[in-house]
Parts: structure tokens; sequence; C-alpha cells
């Protein structure tokens, strides 16, 4: 039983094993902070801004526009004003960025800089169930998400107990588990108890 | 066949164990902080470090010889009275206020415990970092990563050599597939 419930919980979240496997070496091969930044795409389309809007209604309302419904609920620090007190909407999500500029009073200026997969698969391993996004297909991978993360700690514990039941001699395992627990104990010391 | 990637499953695992164990902690400190609940301590101190020190590289180094304290440097702010800034590590922050006149050194210093060392090394990334542990970190999470891989790749072989009937568990694995890969693949588009 034990062996089919390791099993199962592998298979049904095989897909966000893999992303986390995959984002794990992405990260190693992150660019520095002060790496120059992609080029945003720039484009102009036609907005009109309500008279007596909130600067919410009009986030809202862009949002709409642009069907950015990743971006949603709009959080207030999307909503921010510049030095010229000119309304600047900055709406970051899973798969990058969209600035939002009103250059005159019937057109809006949108920066999109798309995030690289690395980063979207990055925002998707870290969605759990305790994010409420607007979006019904995120609230949806967040759910599963969360499941996928009780079903990796599940695999954990299965895991070693197989191997202790089964094949708690195994010279090779024994090597790999005394390996990651050495370089992992090392470590630790190393940055934080040295 | 059958028997070394079983093995190579089990080695791929147990290497990867003590990390999988760190980061299902720090995961769930991070999404279920009312459980797993991480506290912050935070105290102050004074040191003396030599006058007019060039800059905060210099002060750093004479932090890690005179005291012990070392890891990344950041946040560097030239102020009117000489330097702030920050060395970091799994778990701790050092805030630094260092006045270039007298040398007196001011400490604020941020414990968040072994859930803060733990939620750190998690989130490790980049082999830039001009303290190297750092970057040892990213190399071993991308390892870890590696590590993973290893146990999906094996593991579906496992699953099909293993398994007789492939009915419900190809079902399973069919119907994962297309929820996770299928919402993942959408919403990118």
């Amino acid at each position: 039983m034990i062996l089919k419930l390791h099993t199962w919980a592998g298979l049904a979240t095989f897909v966000n094993l893999m992303i986390y496997g995959l984002v794990g070496i992405a990260a190693a091969f992150e660019p520095p902070p002060d790496a120059p930044a992609k080029a945003p795409i720039v484009r102009e389309l036609p907005f009109t801004i309500a008279p007596n809007a909130t600067d919410r209604e009009v986030a809202e309302r862009v949002v709409d526009r642009l069907g950015l419904s990743l971006a949603t609920p709009v959080q207030n620090f999307a909503i921010q004003r510049d030095e010229a007190r000119n309304l600047v909407l900055d709406f970051r999500h899973a798969n990058g960025r969209h600035r939002v500029t009103f250059p005159d009073a019937s057109h809006l200026r949108v920066e999109i800089t798309r995030a690289p997969l690395d980063r979207y698969l990055s925002s998707l391993h870290v969605a759990s169930a305790a994010f409420h996004p607007g979006d019904w297909r995120m609230q949806a991978w967040s759910w599963y998400n969360e499941f996928a993360m009780w079903c990796l700690i599940l695999m954990i514990v299965s895991g070693s107990w197989l191997w202790l039941s089964r094949r708690a001699r195994h010279r090779w395992a024994l090597a790999s588990l005394a390996a990651g627990a050495g370089i992992f104990t090392l470590m630790y010391w190393w940055t934080r108890l040295a | 066949m059958y028997r070394t990637l079983r093995s190579i499953h089990l080695c791929a695992g147990l290497f990867a164990l003590v990390f999988l164990v760190v980061y299902a902690i720090s995961a769930l400190q991070m999404t279920h902080g009312k459980w797993v609940h991480m506290e912050a301590r935070t105290t102050e101190r004074n040191v003396e470090l030599p006058a007019a020190l060039a800059g905060a590289r210099d002060a750093a180094r004479d932090l890690a010889q005179r005291y012990d304290i070392s890891g990344e440097l950041t946040a560097i702010r030239v102020t009117p009275a000489g330097v702030t800034f920050r060395i970091l590590n799994p778990g701790m922050v050092w805030q630094a206020d260092y006045t270039a006149a007298t040398g007196a050194t001011r400490l604020r210093i941020t414990d968040t415990g072994i859930l803060g060392t733990l939620n750190r090394i998690h989130q490790m990334r980049g082999v830039w970092h001009n303290w190297v542990a750092y970057n040892i970190w990213a190399t071993l999470l991308a390892l870890v990563g590696c590590a993973i891989l290893t146990l999906g790749g094996t593991g579906i072989y496992l699953w099909w050599k293993t398994n007789r009937d492939h009915r419900f568990t190809g079902a399973l694995f069919a119907a994962g597939v297309a929820i996770a890969g299928g919402l993942a693949a959408w919403m990118r588009m």
C-alpha cells in the first residue's frame, strides 16, 4: 500500500515536480539584479478615463481592456503616481509586467515585458492555496500546486519508509544519503554556525 | 536496466532527502505561516572599527576579521557620516552604520532562527554573489533540481515496468498532466 501511495502521488503531480526541478536548476543561472533588463514592447491604445473615476476604477478598467486577468485582484502597490502626480499602473504577474501610463486624455501607453519561461515557472511553483488570485485558472493551479506540495511530503515519508523496509543496506544508497546530508550539514555549519 | 534505474531512483532520492525535507518545511512556512510561524529577533550592538576606512568593503572585511561577522555584502549607501551596509547570511542580517570619523559602528542584528535560515536556503539563486557560500548554496539547489528530474524520469520508468495494469495509474498520470500541464500552458499563452 505504501508503494502504491508513493507511486500515485508521483504520477498525479508529475508536472509540478518537474517544474520544481527545472526551477531549482534555472535559479542557479539567474542573472544578477544589476544585469541589463530586456527592452519592453511599447503599444498605445485608445482609452478614455471616465470623469470622477478613482485610480482603482481606472486600474480595473485597464486590466479588463488589456485582458490582464493574471494581474487580478489589482493590488494597491500596482496603483502609483509619478513625480508629476500622473497616474502610473504597474501590473506584475506570472507572465511578466505591464506598465501603463496615460500620455493624453484618449490613449494609454503600455510597456510590456514578458517574463522568460524560467521566471514564469518560478512564479507557478510558489503558488499555493494560501493565495487568492482573481484568475480562475491561477486559482485552480494554486490548489493543484498545494496538493503537489503535500504529495511531495507524502513521497518523502513513504520513500524513506520504502528504503528502510526494503533496501536499508544498499551501499550506494547509504553513500548517497551520507553525501547529501554531509554536504548540507557542512554548509549549514559554515554559513550559520561557524 | 530495471535494477540500475531502481538504484539510481533510490540514490537520487536519498542524496536529495535532507534538502527536500528542508524545502518542504520552508514551503510550509511560506505558504502556511500560521501553522509554521517564523519569528524575527532584533538586537543591537556597538563595535569599534578603525577610523577613516575607505568604504563598506573595508569595513566589512574588518568586521569579519575582528568579530567573525561574514556574509554577503549588500545595500551599500554612503552617508554624510560614513557608510551604511548590510551583511547577510541565511537567516541573519547585520545592518551596519559605520562612522568614518571615529570608527564607531552600530550593528542592528535581525535573527530569524532556524526557520528563517531554511527559508533563505530555499530561495538561494544565482552564482554572482560576492560571498562564495551563497554561490555554493545556489549550485546545490541546482543539483537537487537535477535529482528531482532524475526521480521523475526514473519513477515513470519504474511505474511502467512494475505495474501490470496501467488503467487506473495511467488515468491518474494523464489527468495530472492534463490538469497541471494544461493550466500552465494556457496561462502562458
